[in-house]
């Protein structure tokens, strides 16, 4: 179980989580939906501890992230996490079994001897076979991405958080990747936190769909409950309506200079 | 002048690579999965260089004087036996020495600058490229002033 109470982070002036309650169940599929910007990769990366929270506390199976002190412990925290980054972040070093059993060495004491079945497994899991030794500059965009989503259910891990693990890629492999989250859940009984602004993969995979505004939690509740939503905010966002509470600009002066103009008025 | 090419060409390489990981998100995952980017992408970098650009300072030295055979031979007639003689005669190992120890510190500085431009890299392609630019400037300059400094501290202490 992943809870967090509280969650604050700002970047130098700028507050991007403002505040963030948030509880996800162990073996469901948390999916957060939101427009740019508004915190939801931010808070999957304080989850993980890429960031540290300014405030608030984040507590993973009774381990409170943000109290981790040596180096065993966070090895230990770290341990249960894969992570899908966005554009997949696969070491182009290093061919893609490397890539797979890369974490294995620090986070697991399996034997080497046993890395290459590993990597072949992991690649069996995401469809994948006989691209070992492929480097990831040989490899398709969807491609890519299987092999990240490979390398971060190589050394088991209990959470996996996804970074937008559609975008970029065409409709149809967008919802192959949608179904080897599904078929992970099942298969590995794995507990995740999907950050997407797809909303047809949001709708998929999603046990529940937290939405996010302005580093703020808006609403969270069923897949089915969101379709169905009055909230003014949630509603324009899974409708995509560039009309809304939401306030998208157009030109980015626009808002700028009738703020402006507003002050200038009073 | 060894450690001012390096600082072009070795500076550049490690800021623009590690620039590149940065903005893919690599030291990121490189983190996520149980590695200490500093311990796995900065320290191999500080070593590798600890060690090449004293080996390249020798090199160079040895360029030097052979190069300046070269001169001598062939633009003022001086007999090669000559140039030697005189090499020996007013070369001392403590002029090496001092270049020497020198490089340690240059070595030191153009990885320190270079890898923190690289990993504190933002923005993207545009990013990298400032960041590379900066890490040669920077590790350029620092060379130059260091050089002073180093040069009046090993002067303090007798080897010049």
């Amino acid at each position: 179980m992943i809870d967090a109470s509280s969650v604050a982070k700002s970047f130098g002036p700028r507050p991007i989580l403002r505040g963030i309650d948030l509880r996800v169940e162990t073996g469901e599929t948390l999916v957060i939906i939101g427009g740019s910007g508004c915190g939801k990769s931010t808070f999957l990366k304080c989850v993980i501890g890429l960031h540290a929270p300014d405030a608030g506390a984040i507590t993973v199976d009774g381990m409170d992230i943000t109290r981790l002190k040596t180096e065993a412990e966070i090895a230990n925290y770290r341990r249960r996490f894969g992570y899908l980054f966005q554009e997949g972040a696969l070491f182009d070093s290093l061919t893609v079994a490397e890539n797979i059993t890369f974490g294995l060495r620090y986070l697991t004491d399996i034997p080497t001897a046993k890395y290459r079945q590993i990597a072949s497994d992991s690649l069996a899991l995401v469809g994948l076979k006989d691209v070992e030794d492929f480097k990831p500059s040989e490899l398709s965009g969807g491609m890519k991405k299987r092999v990240a989503l490979a390398r971060a259910i190589a050394a088991q891990p209990h959470y996996i958080l996804y970074d937008e693990p559609t975008t970029g890629l065409d409709p149809i492999m967008s919802d192959v990747i949608n179904d080897l989250i599904l078929d992970l859940q099942k298969q590995l009984k794995i507990t995740s936190i999907v950050v997407t602004h797809d909303m047809k993969s949001a709708y998929k995979v999603g046990s529940r769909i937290a939405m996010f505004h302005e580093g703020r939690v808006l609403q969270v509740a069923r897949p089915d409950v969101i379709r169905m939503t009055d909230n003014p905010y949630v509603r324009q966002f899974v409708d995509g309506l560039s009309q809304g509470p939401i306030k998208m600009k157009l030109k980015e002066f626009d808002a700028e200079e009738s703020a402006g103009s507003r002050k200038e008025k009073a | 002048m060894t450690a001012i090419v390096v600082s072009g060409r070795a500076g550049a390489a490690i800021a623009a690579e590690l620039g590149t990981m940065k903005v893919t998100e690599q030291i990121d995952a490189l983190y996520t999965l149980g590695t200490d980017p500093v311990r796995y992408l900065v320290i191999p970098r500080l070593l590798a260089l600890l060690m090449v650009l004293p080996l390249l300072t020798v090199a160079s030295d040895f360029t030097g004087i052979i190069g300046g055979l070269f001169v001598a031979r062939v633009k003022y007639d001086i007999p090669t036996i000559v140039y030697w003689h005189d090499i020996i005669d007013n070369m001392e190992a403590r002029h090496f020495v001092h270049g020497f120890l020198k490089t340690f510190i240059f070595a030191f500085v153009i990885a320190m600058v270079s890898c923190f431009r690289g990993v504190t890299t933002r923005g993207g392609a545009e990013g990298v490229g400032k960041s590379t630019t900066a890490a040669v400037v920077v590790s350029m300059v620092l060379v130059l002033v260091l050089d002073y400094f180093a040069t009046a501290l090993l002067n303090a202490m007798g080897i010049t």
